[in-house]
């Protein structure tokens, strides 16, 4: 009996530390997902603000005269805000998350490239502008997309940290 | 083995748009026939560097670099010779995806 206590008296304080440590790994862990999923939280909600306000300035600027200041100001800010919001994807994709893969084909990418064709593709940066049912439909399309690419995003989020 | 390095921003335009030339000054269709096709024609590699552009909108991009399938040359041959420089992954494999699509358009035209 005294052989035990004897021992427990030794190993009690590397006991504890080893302990401690492991409560601290386990603490840590879970600190740096909670922390990697509020970025990744927060990159989505930034990337579906962008999309809204990529629709709102198209149709801006399918209101805009041709050749008019606004017009070219308009196609700017478009384009910038694409830029942007393909920056942020490239981030999601530099955090090596297996919902977020930098190559291949995941339903966000593909949504994105949709968006930003139906967008930039075919009246984009030319002297024509799609007017009564064409323009309807391209709006209502680009929505669409848009909605698309939002939603693809938050279902690729659960995937990851569900 | 000749080589050449074309900076859009620096050579070309930070802001390019447009497809046609009837879009405006610096569009696509300008930049693939008076920079990437002589580039092409005159040496065995090409790099383009999108770096320090505001952006890009797809007609721009699918003229300038899709349009070279239409202009004859092979999507293979491109992946051979041409190189996209950019700091945005994305853009890189858009500008491939548009190649590969003029690639098969050119394909299925051929076979119709």
């Amino acid at each position: 009996m005294s052989d035990v206590a004897t021992a427990i008296k030794d190993f009690a304080p590397a006991v504890a530390w080893v302990v401690a440590a492991m409560g601290w790994l386990v603490a840590n862990s879970q600190a740096n997902k909670r922390e990697v999923r509020k970025e990744v939280r927060g990159e989505i909600d930034e990337i579906s603000k962008l999309g809204k306000e990529i629709l709102s300035e198209l149709k801006k600027y399918y209101k805009t005269s041709v050749t008019s200041d606004e017009s070219q100001q308009t196609e700017m800010v478009i384009k910038a805000h694409f830029k942007e919001l393909d920056l942020r994807f490239d981030r999601l994709h530099c955090r090596q998350l297996s919902a977020f893969p930098s190559g291949g084909t995941v339903p966000a990418n593909d949504a994105r490239e949709k968006f930003f064709d139906l967008a930039t593709f075919k009246h984009f940066e030319t002297s024509s502008r799609p007017t009564g049912v064409e323009l309807s439909t391209l709006v209502l399309r680009q929505t669409h997309a848009n909605l698309v690419l939002t939603e693809a995003l938050h279902t690729q989020f659960l995937q990851e940290f569900r | 083995m000749s080589q050449i390095m074309i900076s859009i921003a620096s050579e070309y335009s930070d802001t390019p748009a447009g497809r046609y030339r009837t879009d405006g000054p610096f569009s696509g269709e300008r930049f693939r026939d008076e920079m990437l096709l002589p580039a092409l024609r005159e040496n065995d590699s090409v790099e383009v560097n999108l770096d320090g552009v505001v952006g890009f909108g797809s007609s721009f991009l699918e003229e300038a670099f899709g349009g070279l399938v239409r202009a004859g040359y092979l999507a293979a041959d491109l992946k051979r010779r041409l190189k996209i420089r950019t700091s945005l992954a994305t853009y890189q494999s858009r500008i491939w995806r548009y190649i590969e699509d003029a690639g098969r358009s050119a394909h299925q035209a051929v076979i119709a």
